[in-house]
């Protein structure tokens, strides 16, 4: 058998479809602002970065990293280079994993992997740390072979890439748990070593979250989050082909056809059922786990979309909120890709090598990724055009500064803005990534036909502060002295609390409430601080020295060679 | 029976991209993307 490699022409694929898909980032200026998706030119750091504020810790470490990333890089760049390593991970990735089929295979197979209906989808809503993990699934595929052949450095990289996934959310670092288990759970003993890595790669946020105060979870929030049908087809149908998320507006124009969604369903179950010719080349124990892992992904991201299921979900993130986590069930469909992507190579490598008219089957499957999904070209068609902060949000910035007093913003209804300057797309409020010091947001969730409470008990008493008779008073006495009203955005003026004006710009007014007694920290409860920076400090340490030892074995290998 | 498959997977590949293309051309029918905004209409 040939030596697994990626060809050239998988690797051109790889940046074609980063380019196509990336490609307003990659010619203008700005920041790209839609969904979950915000950056800044330079994201002040705090404490709410590792957890130790008391607020959700949704995206702890990754903010950690980005703030301390962009003291070098501006934010713009930044995101440009994460969204790209995004892509390049996950083509050259799955290139590898196909190495022994032929070129068109190997780029039928980056093709599917990539161009998708769950990326659109998830850059859709603005995931890119979902997606930068999604890209590093078929890496830890090979380190968990690596690991499990006792070749050198399979631990290492085994460690690192569950570490990398955690950071990028804490759903990914069980995604990526899960891919791990799968890839070595036949000894016992291996098993629970890859547990405890994994215990150890995702404490960042598993410790604050564990620690951090008594969270409240909602009962509809399995409802309005669990995958959805598209086309008219029917939830698993939408799975099958790696659709399905609950954010209607998000899902790409094309899969609201019938007839695109069913052809799409069809294709996937011919890459499904291609897999079994992938599976002398991967090697059996490979197979099977991505079999196991694409399996169990497509049940999660189902389950909670029958109804007596999410109810029952529903009930226990009552009691439970940690359960909360895979309400978002489409997110976890991630490896399920994995099957999808080496399928199609393994179909199309085999049509191939019967020659004659079923050459020509081939290259329509390997183009079919396209042709199913064109509106994902262009940055989703134009929605990840990039946009410019105006002015304003440096001077208020300024204007805060290192007060060490807390910054409500207005208005309190939801986390999501829509700017004129960012061409009204919703995206989650930048106020807490751009200003300094604690900035507090609504954390209700405004869908169209309900709201879902927040989680978060000091959110709430904000949000009973500026109902009271003397909002201005009463949020003082929460540690807060900056109201920051984001015009544009249904403010009215006696939503406002009195004091005096600070800053008054087209896009922002800030309100100087006058110093507070105490600060936000003195109010809020949080976690300790010292299990939570252990935490974060060991797994940092452990990922350091892996990726220490495995540059020492590349460099060791470059020279044998 | 290969030419067969390879003729109606170029046909129904065919079809696809028209109904693709043109749904994509004219957008989401479901809404750009939302949030709940009061002074002016969602996008």
């Amino acid at each position: 058998m040939t030596e697994p490699r990626v060809r050239l022409p998988a690797v051109v694929a790889t940046v074609a479809v980063t380019v196509l898909v990336l490609g307003p980032l990659l010619v203008h200026g700005g920041i790209a602002l839609r969904g979950d998706m915000v950056f800044t030119p330079d994201q002040p750091w705090k404490r709410a970065w590792l957890g130790l504020d008391g607020s959700v810790p949704r995206a702890v470490p990754m903010d950690a990293l980005v703030s301390v990333a962009d003291e070098v890089l501006p934010g713009g760049l930044l995101q440009r280079l994460l969204l790209v390593a995004a892509f390049t991970a996950g083509g050259l990735g799955i290139a590898r994993l196909a190495g022994r089929f032929s070129a068109t295979a190997q780029v039928a197979g980056v093709l599917v992997y990539l161009w998708n209906p769950w990326v659109h989808e998830r850059l859709g809503i603005g995931q890119w740390p979902t997606v930068l993990a999604y890209g590093l699934l078929p890496w830890l595929v090979l380190a968990g072979g690596r690991l499990r052949a006792g070749g050198p450095g399979g631990w290492a990289a085994t460690f690192v890439l569950l570490a990398l996934a955690a950071v990028c959310a804490p759903s990914m670092g069980l995604v990526a748990t899960l891919v791990a288990v799968a890839t070595t759970w036949s000894e016992r003993r291996r098993l629970l070593a890859v547990l405890g890595a994994a215990v150890l790669a995702n404490l960042p946020w598993a410790v604050p979250a564990l620690l951090g105060p008594g969270l409240r979870g909602s009962s509809d929030q399995f409802g309005a989050f669990a995958a959805r049908g598209e086309g008219g087809l029917g939830t698993l149908g939408a799975l099958l082909s790696m659709g399905g998320i609950w954010k209607v507006s998000v899902v790409p124009p094309e899969r609201t056809h019938l007839v695109v969604v069913a052809v799409a369903g069809v294709l996937a179950l011919a890459f499904v059922a291609g897999f079994r010719w992938a599976v002398p080349v991967l090697g059996a124990r490979t197979a099977q786990a991505i079999v196991l892992a694409g399996a169990v992904s497509l049940l999660v991201a189902l389950l909670p979309a029958i109804g007596p299921v999410g109810g029952a979900l529903g009930s226990l993130a009552e009691h439970w909120p940690a359960v909360g986590i895979v309400r978002d069930s489409h997110r976890f469909l991630a490896p399920y890709g994995l099957v999808l992507g080496l399928g199609a190579a393994a179909l199309v490598d085999r049509l191939l090598a019967a020659r004659g008219a079923t050459v020509v089957t081939a290259v329509l499957l390997a183009a079919a990724p396209v042709v199913l999904l064109p509106s994902l070209v262009w940055g989703l068609a134009g929605a990840l055009r990039p946009a410019t902060y105006p002015a304003d949000w440096s001077r208020v910035a300024a204007r805060v500064g290192h007060s060490g007093s807390g910054t409500v913003v207005l208005p309190w209804t939801g986390s999501y803005r829509g700017f004129g300057w960012n061409d009204r797309r919703a995206v989650l409020d930048p106020a807490p990534r751009y200003l300094p010091g604690e900035v507090l947001i609504d954390d209700r969730i405004f869908l169209r036909d309900r709201v879902l409470p927040g989680e978060d008990p000091y959110l709430r008493r904000v949000g009973a502060a500026l109902e009271s008779d003397d909002p201005a008073a009463a949020l003082r006495g929460l540690g807060v002295r900056w109201v920051l009203v984001e015009k544009g955005n249904g403010v009215r003026a006696s939503d406002v609390p009195s004091g005096s004006v600070a800053y008054d710009g087209r896009w922002l007014s800030l309100v100087d409430l006058g110093r507070p007694e105490r600060s936000v920290a003195d109010v809020r409860e949080a976690p300790p601080a010292w299990p939570v920076v252990l935490g974060g400090a060991l797994t940092a340490f452990l990922c350091f020295g892996m990726i220490t030892h495995l540059a020492r074995l590349w460099s060791l290998r470059r020279k044998s060679v | 029976m290969n030419v067969a498959i390879a003729v109606i997977t170029g046909a129904v590949m065919g079809l696809v991209s028209v109904i693709g293309g043109v749904a994509a051309y004219q957008g989401n029918p479901g809404g750009v993307d939302q949030v709940k905004l009061y002074s002016y209409a969602d996008k």
